[in-house]
């Protein structure tokens, strides 16, 4: 059996300050609930942070095999604890979102709140790595094993439902 | 409300809070250093069967301490052999308010400290700073990733157990069991425990997790002419065995070869099994709520003469067996 030496340590205070926005806001696009977002951002590094020896350098950037981590602890959060939303839900949507946002933001996160649970799952998961954490199309490929053309495809269908919809 | 564009998409992200950030910053720095420090919990549960081993083996010394190794009985373990105990008798003892480790815990002097586990990037490395050949499993399941487990070595640690029969007496008067008698001369006897390195090995595929422990047999000296079966059923008492069940199970154990292990019937199952040839101890643990997904994991512990192994993960029993008849 040959034995190979993990990658070059990285820096992993740089790696935090970095990455920790992009993957709290990939949970928090698809969760409104600051406890479980926490959670789950907590859950992807602690998971990133045992794995980190079998890191790669050669076969993914580090954002990319993080998210990675982050979309297999989300499907697994989602599938049980969030429904297909029926259209009729975005009537009487409460507002949520912190206080200073003016109010036509507030209204705009509330509208977008309420809208994306109406889409299908795989919709919404692009939509959350694309717009949540920032990941290019390459990126995006990467974790979800969709091609890239396929999912420019997607996003630019699923942006546009959302229009229809808004 | 604005026009749905490119800026309003991004509308939902904003910066995590600072003292969440400072949390889990803090909880990954602890994370490391429990990861390296922390077996699984059916690990730890072996760890402390073989200190409860170690301790009663103590009680049965002689009133006579061998100073040489050659009047030295001794303890290795080659066998392994599962005692089912009656959870409620557990909790009996728990409720009883009785503190065994405090009572204990004088009578214990450390010889030599194992400290905690140190990281190696290689099993070839630690197997280097161990000691001894790290066998490893030539088959994984498809789809994981065996060059390059986490490795941690664990130190030789030793101690010295020196009996105390008022202490003895105590815990039985404690437990209403009246039933025994605590030998006569034990006072002052003592047993040396000693343990050798240790090697873990953890290998990660998505959520599931396989770690494998390997290491030469711990070792009890004791003074030879030790009446094992006698001490060994006075723990068994205390365990919550009756009288004729403790006597039994304590007369069918060759006590210098066999390492017993109790398994609380309601949180996990157990079989003996053959790996590489040799007999095996397979404890599968239940999952709360039991029915279809009724395990929540497994442990198999074997030993070739020399080292023992465990062998433990979130995979199906089966599949751990099949990876431990590959070792080598």
């Amino acid at each position: 059996m040959l034995w190979r030496s993990p990658a070059t340590e990285l820096d992993w205070n740089a790696v935090f300050t970095e990455q920790l926005p992009r993957v709290y806001n990939y949970f928090g696009y698809r969760l409104d609930n600051e406890a479980d977002i926490q959670e789950l951002t907590s859950r992807t590094f602690e998971k990133a942070w045992r794995a980190r020896h079998r890191y790669r350098r050669e076969l993914a950037g580090f954002a990319t095999w993080l998210l990675r981590i982050a979309h297999n602890v989300g499907v697994d959060h989602l599938r049980l604890a969030r429904e297909y939303a029926p259209l009729e839900a975005l009537e009487n949507t409460p507002v949520e979102g912190a206080p200073e946002i003016e109010h036509e933001r507030a209204s705009d996160v509330a509208r977008l709140r309420a809208l994306i649970p109406t889409l299908p799952m795989r919709e919404q998961e692009l939509l959350a790595l694309k717009y949540g954490a920032g990941a290019n199309n390459r990126e995006i490929a990467s974790v979800t094993g969709l091609s890239e053309s396929n999912v420019g495809t997607i996003l630019h269908r699923t942006v546009q439902l959302l229009r229809d919809r808004w | 409300m604005s026009a749905l564009d490119e800026k309003t998409l991004y509308c939902l992200r904003r910066s995590p809070p600072e003292d969440f950030k400072r949390t889990l910053r803090a909880s990954l720095l602890q994370q490391n250093a429990r990861a390296a420090a922390g077996p699984s919990r059916l690990m730890r549960f072996a760890a402390v069967v073989v200190a409860c081993i170690a301790l009663a083996g103590a009680f049965s010394v002689p009133s006579v301490r061998a100073a040489a190794r050659g009047f030295l009985d001794m303890f290795r373990v080659v066998h392994f052999a599962a005692l089912p105990v009656d959870s409620s008798s557990l909790q009996r003892l728990r409720d009883s308010g009785l503190n065994l480790q405090g009572l204990l815990s004088d009578q214990v002097q450390v010889l030599e400290k194992a400290g905690p586990p140190a990281s190696y990037p290689t099993p070839a490395a630690a197997g280097a700073a161990a000691g001894f050949h790290v066998e490893l499993p030539s088959w994984m399941p498809v789809g994981w990733d065996t060059e390059a487990p986490a490795v941690w070595v664990t130190g030789p640690g030793s101690a010295r157990i020196t009996a105390n029969a008022a202490r003895l007496a105590q815990i039985l008067a404690s437990l209403n069991i009246n039933d025994v008698a605590v030998p006569q001369g034990l006072d002052g006897r003592t047993a040396t425990v000693r343990t050798s390195p240790a090697v873990r090995v953890v290998w990660q595929h998505e959520r599931q997790r396989v770690e494998l422990v390997e290491s030469p047999s711990p070792q009890v000296d004791f003074p030879s002419g030790t009446d094992l079966p006698a001490l060994a059923e006075i723990g068994l008492r205390i365990m919550g065995l009756s009288r004729n069940d403790a006597y039994r199970f304590a007369q069918s154990i060759d006590w210098r070869s066999t390492l017993v292990m109790p398994i609380p019937a309601n949180v996990a199952s157990f079989r003996q099994v053959t790996v590489q040839g040799r007999s095996g101890l397979l404890v599968e643990a239940a999952r709360a709520g039991g029915g279809r997904r009724g395990k929540a994991g497994a442990v198999v512990f074997w030993s070739d003469g020399n080292r023992v192994f465990a062998l433990s993960g979130s995979l199906g029993a089966e599949q751990l067996l099949e990876i431990a008849q590959t070792l080598q």
